[in-house]
């Protein structure tokens, strides 16, 4: 009858809410803390707070429609994590370009006290950063789901309902991206961050 | 070579934990939305939820019976419950803790309690209550040359009572009796072995009560014996074992101080037999406030149902269980509290004995049904320890009781 079971998948707690609604509570317990951060990550603190509950109100009220990932619901949240960010893109513009200033801000405090290696590796998160903000969103989010949800390809695939092939490759071309906005700044230089935002909020 | 991968890393950096508020807030929204699907659709949840042969009705027939209309939960006492005691220390709720999915489930229960219509008794008309369980009976000699022994069988409690108290009990028994030791076997032996246990049962009673005075007569045992079925172990109570709820405040921290403390001024809730061995603040506070919720009682409004659910809310450690089934079939929404093991006392032959700590923490539960917030059942398991002459014994029996019907009749003839 006891609905929080530690010995309990994800998936057979999913499936165990669908009779008895009160099972579903574990998943928020084991989930909430990675699914915040990276929300916090792509559009800050203010936002995430709101949009981390309405990951787990929304996981519960469809989870007739949940797709394990041997056993886990962490793809699932964060499908449902991403759609949810596609509202807020206009956010996580605002919070690129944030970062890419700050990154000017510190590229110039460094090079000013010669500390020219840090003000090289703000210069890269500062490309970094708007590299990312110039990503076509699909791109972006693999990316993102890689690198700061730590999801492997396979879990991308399940995230964005995508084959996993289709996930390598806007990797790639976001990887490319990247690399490219890296590579080829000058030496020196600030990497400017795009004056056009997409989506709306 | 550029390690894109990790400048993309070390550009999400490090972020702040989210604040417990936030945690909190969103846990709570959560199980908002947990609770509001059980309140607007239970009647699926609970189809799927019961087992196979629990019951040949389903779940939306037995809600449209007219078996159980009130929201009032009228039952009859039949399990006995804890002593009074101490107290403080519990009665808030940590501040920075989440709401459980428990307390977030009663408090709703709290706002349907609320919401609902008072149940008023006019002129002719009875609160009818019929509840199963154990009934623990006993049999004393009283010098005739019989045995005294002492046995509890499954019961049903059919209970009338009107505005001013008075009215009727019916006790019914079924099912086989049960010894509580091997000398109770044996008294009832050397006293000729008669009928207790199946139908006709020698817990059968009828009793009628007028308002305020003594039961009149001894009452129908079959055989020589002064029988002692109700309520359990204790004298023939000297008026319908009903809760007079009509003092409890319904300021809620008004009333789970004086659970809490023992000082409702029922005695039944604040003195009760049979339970020792729940020493804690909640697990006290628990059994009370589930005993009162479950009534039989007088006096009793909306208002002090939804506070006596939000008692029950603010207890530490109570568990949402989801949908449950309880002993008749009925499927509602459950609440539990594991209460640790502990030791107790016991009257043996007039003698204060220690028993044992029960071997694993009891289990209390509640179980509701969320549509009309009438409790359905209580249980304890392990059952409880019953102060009963025992020589070292720990006697022990079934702890749980289930609401039958709850309605609001005519007359105090048997409807069912």
């Amino acid at each position: 009858m006891t609905a929080d079971d530690a010995s309990s998948s994800d998936e057979e707690l999913v499936i165990q809410s669908l009779t008895d609604p009160a099972a579903f509570s574990p998943i928020f317990t084991r989930h909430f803390a990675t699914v915040y951060a990276y929300l916090a990550r792509r559009v800050g603190s203010d936002v995430a707070d709101d949009l981390t509950a309405q990951v787990f109100v929304v996981a519960f009220e469809r989870r007739q429609a949940f797709r394990p990932y041997q056993g886990s619901a962490r793809p699932w949240l964060y499908r449902i994590a991403t759609n949810l960010l596609a509202n807020h893109r206009r956010a996580e513009q605002r919070l690129l370009r944030l970062a890419a200033r700050l990154g000017d801000e510190r590229t110039r405090a460094h090079e000013h006290s010669g500390a020219d290696d840090q003000a090289m590796a703000d210069l890269d998160l500062q490309c970094a950063a708007a590299a990312i903000a110039d990503l076509e969103p699909s791109q972006r989010d693999v990316l993102l789901l890689h690198t700061w949800a730590g999801l492997g390809y396979e879990e991308i695939a399940i995230a964005l309902d995508v084959p996993v092939g289709t996930v390598r490759s806007r990797l790639w071309r976001a990887r490319q991206g990247v690399r490219a906005r890296i590579a080829g700044r000058p030496a020196q230089a600030t990497c400017r961050v795009p004056m056009t935002e997409e989506g709306s909020s | 070579m550029i390690d894109d991968i990790d400048v993309v890393r070390r550009l999400g950096g490090e972020v702040r934990e989210p604040s417990p508020e936030t945690r909190q807030e969103a846990y709570a929204r959560l199980q908002e939305a947990i609770v509001g699907e059980w309140i607007d659709s239970p009647p699926a949840l609970l189809r799927a939820a019961e087992p196979a042969g629990s019951s040949g009705r389903g779940f939306d027939e037995r809600r449209r019976s007219s078996r159980r209309p009130s929201r009032r939960v009228l039952v009859g006492a039949l399990v006995v419950l804890a002593i009074g005691g101490l107290i403080t220390g519990l009665l808030s709720m940590p501040g920075t803790t989440p709401p459980s999915a428990a307390a977030t489930a009663l408090d709703h229960l709290a706002s349907e309690a609320a919401a609902a219509a008072p149940t008023t008794l006019g002129p002719g008309q009875y609160l009818y209550s019929e509840t199963r369980g154990p009934v623990l009976s006993s049999a004393s000699g009283g010098g005739s040359g019989y045995e005294s022994f002492r046995w509890y069988q499954l019961g049903t409690v059919q209970q009338w009572v009107d505005a001013q108290g008075a009215g009727r009990v019916v006790i019914t028994g079924g099912g086989p009796a049960q010894f509580f030791t091997p000398a109770d076997r044996a008294a009832w032996i050397a006293d000729g072995s008669p009928p207790i246990g199946d139908p006709p049962s020698m817990i059968d009673m009828t009793r009628t009560y007028q308002p305020g005075s003594p039961p009149p007569g001894v009452g129908p045992g079959k055989g020589p014996y002064h029988l002692h079925p109700y309520p359990a172990g204790q004298p023939i109570p000297a008026r319908l074992p009903v809760y007079d709820v009509s003092k409890l405040p319904t300021d809620v921290a008004t009333l789970r101080s004086e659970i809490a403390q023992g000082t409702t001024g029922i005695p039944a809730i604040d003195h009760p037999t049979g339970l020792g061995w729940c020493t804690s603040v909640a697990c006290q506070m628990f059994s009370r406030t589930s005993d009162l919720l479950q009534g039989p009682d007088l006096g009793s409004t909306p208002a002090l149902r939804a506070a006596l659910f939000q008692v029950l809310a603010s207890i530490p450690g109570i568990r949402l269980l989801g949908t449950v089934t309880d002993h008749d079939g009925q499927s509602g929404l459950g609440v539990e509290l594991v209460a640790p093991a502990s030791s107790t006392s016991a009257t043996c032959n007039g003698t204060k004995e220690t028993v044992p700590p029960t071997s694993q923490p009891t289990t209390f539960e509640i179980v509701v049904d969320p549509t009309t917030t009438t409790v359905l059942g209580t249980s304890n398991t392990p059952p409880p320890t019953v102060d009963l002459p025992c020589a070292g014994v720990v006697h022990e029996m079934p702890g749980w009781r289930d609401l039958v019907v709850s309605a609001v009749v005519g007359n105090d003839t048997a409807t069912s």
